[in-house]
């Protein structure tokens, strides 16, 4: 079975054995989806399992494809959770835990605050400016400067926010910001470069912007979760735990907290995601204003004839409320000025704004039609008076980049595509910009063993009753078999006291006749680190932990 | 984010759009204008701003935040932002935290929370005024009143004056029996005189020209009755004054003071103008005319046109808080951004009420306004495409084809009385010449304009050209007409004062007409548009046509403009 979806991987969690789960919830907090070796799982497990139960826990996992296992050339095995993979399976593992939300009266609310606008908006906003300053690139490769600082005034989000993704700017011009904003326009293929121009990939374009606002912006959370927080485990798991909280509701900032956790939520309120205030302790506290996890649910498709309409005023202005398409907020940007940008975004139109449209190749009929259509309604007589006025003398010779909706193109792009009856996953056939954190092209996938005799070399070589039956051993015999489990780092059962008690050797110490192991016992209440001489039990087998059928 | 369907918005920046064609939009916005100011309505949007000065209005107003976001919440669309909710808790928490009384030793103490006087006597504008004497008190000049008054404002902290008033000389005056306030007059009145409180006697009335600001001032003195000092933009503002005195009140020609042009009586009631008081003969001298602010006991000062008031008009300000204060305006916005000195010199708005509204109830006349495009005579053009920068708008502006259209605009409306305002003299002669139309200018002496206003109300001369001495506070009645053929540049103030000279309510058709005459194709018509913004934004629609003599001709033309 594939884990095409995250109900697939829900219902595989569930299934897996108590020894599986408790690996898997140690791979997802130690490494999240980043690769490791086995050797590093058995060093970062915690206490009361041997290496064997745990190796055998992830061949579980292995077979049941919740974690992949992979050589690079002749490089060394890893493991990892696939990256789409992960946000689920820690769901699934973590069963959606949340706090306890704080009520609205412990909060504190200052003047002073000014949330960000949701940074898919600014998305939008950061593309209009590329389509009006053109997607050349200089002899270098890079974008113009100017037009640079003219998308970072839509899309910078501070340094000191995304300076827990560790990442370095790829265009060499040091703005990080521009750099986020066009991995995410490359990576969901919206345009793609050819030689020393970007393109703009209409079809993927007006998927970007056919998504309704809460979409668009959940849509984005998880692409940051999964390409950015998912580069460090212990981001990734911020990311996960938080997205948990209920949309709307303020979460307390746990005591004790990880960095990881208040550099995320710090991020996603940067990111106009999240809100941010003060208890009334002194605490930080958080609210989700768009659902990181969103649930799925029914068609969101409306008719074209069905959008929320603009508001045009005769003085010039126009009202937008939020739940305009992105297609005509995109089509405002590059004709009119955005005075305010809010639940309703307010722009104006006027003569320099709609000389630099003609400019980008819109006539007079273009903006008329694409405002009466925005509007549903005719243009104020003054104002069409006016426009027609501003631009009669100017000779429009360029073809526009992005054609104004209007009621006789828009028939097709203002469905709301319905992206919530599938699971949120992202294609992968464009490569981020940042490079990969996970290079999967390069890796061979390798099947775990299942067999007995494969996991554990020699296994033939032992006598049967080692493994079968409890007997009392010469010291030097006892020796051997703890050398055997040792090797293969299994538990053995002792009878201490007329208890049998699983015990986990980790080290021989001594020669000759006063040796002594040191290891963990494993009883009912507790695991007891302990150092065994070999007359203090009384009989003893191995244990060979086997994979569970899968 | 959710959305209900309410009628109002409310940004995060406390601006607030009220949706008109909302069932609920006319009950909202009742309460809105209680604490927030309009500050457009072109379209069915109209645009409000909550600010720390309409919370502060508000306050004094007896309005609790608790209410204020009670309603909005009620209200508004969407979930209310809390950095509103934080902005008006903060700003009307901060009304009343400081009183200023008078002392039993005829001192000013400043009483307030010790923290915050510690805080605002740190601030090197305030330190100098307070005086320290015990925890939560400071003493003050009673010379530094004004000036404590703007700083705290400034500051973001408006104080409570509750240091009362001198009465001033009394004075008696009564209103004709004959007269009889509107409603809305009445009640501005009431809201200015508040004498059941202390903090009451002073503040400004907003209201449209039109709408009788003249008369309520007259029954504010006639409720204060005493000395009583107006101050205005203009000489034909002070005649009109005191022609208003004379006709409304119980006061005799010599009770009556004018002080402007070669005039410097100072009576009982004394009418000046900005411009002698502000005058002095160099610019290192000081300004000889302000003694009359202390000539006499005075009890009321009338700030006619507050949005006008000088700068050297506020200093002196700041010195009179003992006196009652009234200001008169149709808009509070200033071009200098002092609404703020307004706010703590003059005093708080007391009374609103948009043009709009006073429109519907037939308090001022139903106004059409149009906008009239005119082709160039052909040589005119080439001329025009031949100047550069202000000799086009000139060009433009003076188009002798013009003519012509105000001439049939103007039979068009035979037996209305009709202005013809302009900006440039020989244009404004031309046409007097053309129309047969006396033409009344700046050059003429104020007697001969005088004599012209009475000849036009008495309905001797149905049409007057007149330049833009008769933008300011020249009421002329009955006019239901106006074509203006030329102003300067886009001034929207301009615009609101030359539509205000034709808002007057008419007695049988309550309409009138406000024509915009431009030449077409020609920078006039971005300035036109320009112009229009502040009536646009109070409500009013202009019609665009381009001048054609058939369409424009008798019949036609009611139904196109």
């Amino acid at each position: 079975m594939r884990l095409s979806s995250s109900h697939n991987i829900y219902s595989t969690v569930a299934s897996i054995t108590g020894l599986g789960r408790t690996v898997l919830q140690s791979i997802v907090t130690h490494y999240g989806a980043q690769p490791f070796t086995d050797e590093k799982l058995l060093r970062d497990m915690g206490p009361g399992y041997s290496g064997a139960e745990y190796r055998i826990g992830l061949y579980e996992l292995i077979g049941q494809e919740l974690v992949r296992s992979v050589r690079k050339g002749w490089g060394e095995k890893v493991y990892f959770i696939p990256a789409g993979h992960y946000f689920h399976i820690h769901a699934a593992l973590f069963d959606l835990q949340r706090p306890e939300p704080v009520s609205i009266g412990q909060l504190i609310f200052k003047d002073d605050q000014e949330q960000p606008l949701p940074y898919g908006l600014r998305i939008i906003y950061g593309l209009a400016e590329l389509l009006h300053n053109g997607l050349k690139l200089t002899s270098k490769g890079v974008f113009p400067k100017r037009t640079i600082e003219r998308c970072m005034l839509q899309v910078d989000v501070p340094g000191e926010l995304v300076d827990c993704l560790k990442l370095s700017s790829f265009s060499g011009t040091g703005t990080l910001s521009f750099d986020l904003m066009l991995d995410y326009l490359v990576r969901t293929g919206v345009i793609e470069r050819s030689g020393q121009t970007y393109a703009i990939m209409p079809d993927r374009l007006n998927n970007f912007l056919a998504r309704i606002e809460d979409i668009r912006e959940a849509w984005l959370i998880r692409f940051w979760m999964e390409h950015y927080a998912l580069r460090y485990p212990q981001l990734s798991h911020a990311a996960a735990l938080t997205s948990y909280w209920k949309t709307q509701e303020w979460y307390k900032m746990p005591s004790p907290t990880s960095e990881s956790m208040e550099q995320w939520c710090a991020l996603m309120a940067g990111l106009g995601w999240m809100e941010q205030r003060e208890t009334d302790e002194g605490a930080a506290a958080y609210r989700w204003l768009f659902n990181p996890r969103p649930e799925p649910q029914g068609t969101l498709d409306l008719r074209s004839d069905e959008f929320a309409s603009i508001h045009l005023s005769p003085d010039g202005e126009i009202f937008v409320p939020l739940d305009v398409p992105a297609t005509i907020r995109l089509g405002l940007e590059l004709i009119a000025k955005r005075l305010s940008s809010d639940v309703m975004t307010v722009y104006r139109l006027d003569k320099e704004y709609v000389l630099r449209a003609a400019k980008c190749g819109y006539t007079a009929g273009d903006i008329t039609e694409f405002l009466e259509y925005a509007s549903q309604d005719k243009m104020p007589e003054l104002l069409a008076i006016a426009l027609e006025g501003w631009i009669q003398d100017i000779e429009i010779d360029s073809v526009p980049l992005y054609p104004l909706p209007t009621a006789s193109n828009s028939k097709a792009s203002h469905v709301h595509t319905n992206v919530l009856d599938q699971d949120i996953t992202f294609e992968r056939k464009f490569d981020s910009l940042f490079g990969e954190a996970v290079d999967t092209e390069s890796y061979t996938e390798i099947a775990a063993p299942q067999e007995p005799h494969a996991i554990y070399q020699g296994l033939h070589e032992i006598p049967c009753v080692w493994r079968s039956d409890m007997r009392s051993y010469h010291h030097s015999t006892r020796r051997e078999l703890l050398e055997r489990a040792l090797s293969w780092r299994i538990p053995v059962k002792l009878k201490i006291s007329d208890s049998i008690v699983p015990f986990i050797p980790e080290r021989l110490e001594g020669d000759g006749a006063a040796w002594a192991v040191s290891g963990q016992l494993r009883k009912a209440e507790a695991v007891e680190k302990v150092r065994l001489a070999p007359d203090m039990w009384d009989e003893m087998m191995l244990i060979i932990p086997l994979p569970a059928k899968v | 984010m959710r959305r209900e369907h309410r009628p109002l918005i409310v940004q995060s920046d406390s601006t607030v759009l009220l949706d008109e064609r909302h069932p609920e939009a006319e009950c909202a916005r009742e309460q809105l204008s209680r604490f927030a100011d309009l500050t457009k309505r072109p379209g069915h949007i109209h645009t409000y701003r909550i600010t720390p000065l309409s919370l502060w209005n508000a306050a004094v107003a007896g309005i609790t935040h608790e209410e204020i976001i009670r309603f909005l919440t009620d209200y508004n669309s969407y979930e209310l932002p809390s950095k509103v909710i934080s902005h008006v808790q903060l700003m009307m928490n901060r009304y009343g935290q400081l009183k200023l009384e008078r002392t039993e030793h005829a001192e000013l103490r400043l009483s307030g929370d010790e923290s915050l006087l510690s805080e605002l006597s740190a601030k090197s504008a305030l330190g100098g005024l307070l005086l320290t004497t015990r925890e939560g008190e400071r003493l003050v000049k009673p010379e530094n009143r004004g000036a404590l008054k703007q700083e705290l404002a400034r500051a973001g902290y408006p104080v409570i004056d509750l240091a009362g008033y001198r009465h001033g000389e009394s004075l008696q005056v009564q209103l004709r029996p004959d007269l009889k306030l509107r409603d809305y007059q009445k009640r501005a009145i009431d809201l200015f005189y508040c004498e059941e409180r202390m903090d009451g006697g002073s503040g400004v009335l907003v209201l449209p020209c039109g709408a009788g600001k003249t008369v309520i001032g007259i029954g504010a003195m006639s409720r204060l009755c005493c000395d009583t000092l107006i101050l205005t933009s203009n000489v034909t503002s002070v005649k009109q004054w005191k022609r208003e005195l004379l006709d409304k009140t119980t006061l005799s020609p010599e009770m009556i003071g004018e002080y402007a042009g070669t005039s410097k009586r100072v009576n009982p009631v004394t009418i000046a103008t900005y411009q002698i008081l502000t005058h002095r003969k160099q610019n290192m001298d000081d300004f000889e005319h302000m003694k009359l602010f202390s000539e006499r006991n005075w009890g009321l000062i009338i700030y006619d046109e507050v949005h006008l008031l000088p700068a050297p008009v506020f200093r002196m300000t700041a010195d009179l808080q003992a006196t009652r204060r009234l200001g008169l305006t149709a808009t509070l916005v200033r071009e200098d951004g002092r609404e703020t000195d307004v706010f703590s010199l003059i005093g708080p708005k007391r009374f609103d009420l948009p043009w709009k509204v006073l429109e519907e109830q037939s308090w001022i006349a139903d106004v059409t306004c149009a906008e009239i495009r005119v082709p160039f005579a052909a040589e005119e053009r080439e001329k025009y495409e031949a100047a550069s920068g202000v000799e086009r708008l000139r060009i433009a502006s003076e188009n002798k084809a013009k003519a012509e259209a105000v001439k049939e605009l103007l039979q068009r409306h035979t037996g209305k009385p009709a202005l013809v305002i302009g900006q440039y003299l020989t244009q404004l002669h031309d046409l007097s010449d053309k129309l047969q139309a006396p033409v009344l200018t700046g050059e003429l002496p104020h007697m001969e304009r005088e004599r012209l206003y009475a000849s036009f109300k008495a309905g001797e001369i149905p049409v007057l050209i007149v330049s833009k001495v008769a933008n300011f506070a020249v009421d002329l009645p009955d006019a239901a007409v106006a074509i203006q053929v030329s102003g300067s540049y886009g001034s929207r103030q301009e615009e609101a004062q030359r539509i205000g000279r034709i808002l007057r309510p008419k007695q049988h058709d309550n309409t009138a007409w406000f024509y915009t005459i431009v030449t077409e194709g020609t920078k006039e018509t971005e300035f036109a548009r320009k112009r229009q913004l502040f009536l646009l934004e109070q409500g009013y629609q202009y019609d665009v046509s381009p001048w054609n003599r058939a369409d424009h001709s008798e019949g036609h033309m009611e139904e196109t403009v």
